[in-house]
């Protein structure tokens, strides 16, 4: 019944750095294309301007996570949290609400990333080309695109609750707790790596064959693997804020 | 509403690794009292304060709001004003009282607006804009216009000016209302003691003393002050 | 007139005094309204229950009366304000005696000094 309420305010909080970030990055990608000139002579002239904007494409995916590390650890568990975790809500609601919210504008940053990109090359006549070449392949490939965009999901949603675990961690000690939550962070890195990356791997190996249905499986099984993954970071997560949660 | 006593601890006991903060403690909170609880720094006022909502997970014993364990449902007749500052600073006043009103069916977002306005204070400014007292006293503000059962303030009137601390004692009084409970952490004792119904020691997590005020007065001839600074000298 | 607190005594019991203290001189006068409990402990800084408690207790010895639902009066006994009146005056006298005594002054010597002031200020 919150969540809702939360997210609106996760939303703004992280909104107020991230959209003027995107309208910069608009802006620019406008200014380079005219830089360019008519022939779209990349490498070519103003190679500062261009690196301006390779610059700053990076830095909103940066930017994106660094929002998204800090609206968790500030707005929970720092003094904020006092506030926060004395709402008459479950703890699995704050991390819930969190959780949509950088997701929506991680896929907001990659939707404008590409669209700043779009913008730097486009031609005449490219969208119909786009357009027509998905019209054509839609219904081959349907298939294969649904179950990789629904892997990569999964994957952000996954990498996004590997980091609130490693805050949550991290806030158990007393002090130093941002180092721990780095330690922690690096640890739980070194133990997926070790066992569930592996377990990925042997998939693709054993499924992979060439055909495009074995890759759809081994979207769908890696989708399926990264959901329990998420299940257990979320459950650690949420077990932590709600019964060891260490304010001050 | 249910029982009335609005707070319950039995045996209530929390310990962090070997430190004891809580060592069995028992009281008992009836509704409708100003309750002063008393104690030095690290005494334990802030662990119980914390158990109670739900900050903290209890070791031992039990801890009751009106009859239930501190959890979601507590938490919405529960008011809690910590001694930091728990707002967002860049957030405007009315985007506080939204946020207050989003969240707590109990706000009365038109009485906080009145006090605010009293103090001169719009709600279009920013937290960040304010001096310490002011922020104080707008998060006092905020958790007294919430119609809560029990009201916890931790070190309301620490590090403020003699104005502030009579203007949030003011506001602690004229809130004041006989189904609610108002329990007021300090080391503080002589500014507040008129304002107490009742007085609660509590030293290295444990209670030594738990009277009216009168009571107090009137068996030992000297204020709340004067009796706790001999309670604990020779503590 | 403002409220000054000692640390010995219950609060109610000040209140009580400082109510008294307001219905003889006038400030208060017989069959007047008084304001609410909050108004007073608001007023006064101190705990609602106290006051109540205090208003209880000149209900109990007949100074103030309630009505119902519309709140509490001084008594209307201008004969029992009077007698109040004057025992406190005299509580008032014995405790200047008895100071006066206790820094080594007799009756007649007190007369003297009490004559010797009321002339002055006149």
């Amino acid at each position: 019944m919150f969540i809702g309420k939360l997210l609106k305010y996760d939303m703004k909080a992280m909104g107020r750095i991230l959209f003027p970030m995107y309208a910069v990055l608009i802006v620019l990608s406008f200014i380079t294309k005219i830089s360019l000139g008519p022939e779209r002579k990349f490498f070519s002239a103003n190679v500062p301007l261009f690196v301006l904007f390779i610059m700053f494409l990076t830095a909103v995916s940066v930017a994106t996570l660094i929002i998204i590390i800090q609206r968790f650890y500030k707005n929970l568990l720092c003094e904020e949290g006092y506030l926060m975790n004395t709402l008459p809500l479950k703890a699995w609601k704050n991390i819930a609400a969190k959780l949509i919210s950088a997701f929506i504008w991680t896929a907001a940053s990659f939707v404008v990333s590409l669209l700043s990109i779009f913008i730097l090359v486009y031609e005449q006549g490219m969208v119909l080309g786009f357009l027509k070449l998905f019209n054509d392949i839609k219904p081959d490939y349907f298939n294969i695109i649904a179950s990789s965009v629904l892997y990569a999901a999964t994957k952000i949603l996954e990498n996004i609750l590997m980091l609130y675990t490693s805050m949550a961690i991290g806030q158990l000690a007393n002090v130093h707790k941002k180092s721990l939550s780095v330690a922690a962070f690096f640890g739980i890195y070194s133990v997926k790596t070790l066992t569930v990356d592996r377990l990925n791997v042997i998939i693709l190996n054993n499924l992979l064959n060439g055909s495009w249905a074995s890759m759809i499986n081994f979207y769908l099984i890696g989708s399926l693997i990264s959901i329990i993954m998420i299940a257990v970071y979320f459950v650690v997560t949420n077990y932590i804020i709600e019964k060891k949660l260490n304010l001050e | 509403m249910m029982s009335t006593e609005i707070l319950c601890c039995k045996n209530l006991t929390k310990r962090f690794g070997a430190k004891t903060a809580l060592n069995g403690i028992n009281l008992n909170i009836e509704r409708g009292k100003i309750v002063g609880l008393l104690g030095p720094n690290g005494s334990g006022k802030t662990t119980l304060i914390k158990l109670a909502n739900a900050l903290l997970t209890k070791t031992d014993g039990e801890i009751l709001i009106n009859g239930l364990a501190p959890s979601a449902e507590t938490k919405k007749i529960v008011s809690y004003l910590p001694d930091k500052t728990y707002l967002n600073s860049w957030m405007k006043v009315k985007d506080i009282l939204n946020f207050f009103s989003d969240f707590y069916d109990d706000f009365n977002a038109q009485k906080a607006l009145d006090m605010l306005a009293r103090l001169d204070i719009s709600p279009e400014n920013r937290l960040k804009t304010m001096s310490k007292g002011t922020k104080e006293k707008v998060q006092l503000i905020l958790v007294m216009s919430r119609e809560a059962q029990i009201y916890f303030l931790d070190e309301p009137i620490a590090g403020v000016d003699p104005a502030a601390r009579d203007y949030i004692l003011n506001t602690i009084i004229s809130n004041y209302n006989e189904n609610a409970s108002v329990v007021i952490s300090t080391h503080l004792i002589s500014d507040i003691e008129k304002v107490l119904d009742e007085a609660v020691f509590i030293q290295n997590g444990e209670i030594k003393l738990h009277k009216t005020v009168d009571e107090i007065r009137q068996e030992n001839g000297s204020s709340v002050d004067n009796y706790f600074r001999e309670v604990f000298k020779c503590l | 007139m403002g409220w000054n607190f000692s640390d010995d005594v219950p609060i109610y019991i000040q209140i009580m005094n400082h109510i008294k203290i307001m219905i003889i001189s006038g400030i208060y006068k017989a069959g007047d309204k008084l304001p609410s409990i909050r108004e007073i402990a608001s007023d006064a800084g101190v705990n609602p229950n106290t006051v109540q408690k205090a208003l209880q207790e000149l209900e109990r010895c007949g100074l103030i009366f309630s009505q119902r639902s519309v709140g509490k009066y001084i008594t209307e006994d201008s004969q029992m304000i009077k007698s109040m009146k004057n025992n406190i005056a005299q509580s008032f006298v014995n405790d200047f005696f008895e100071k006066m005594s206790s820094i080594g002054f007799n009756k007649e010597e007190t007369f003297n000094i009490i004559q010797s002031i009321i002339e002055g200020r006149s």
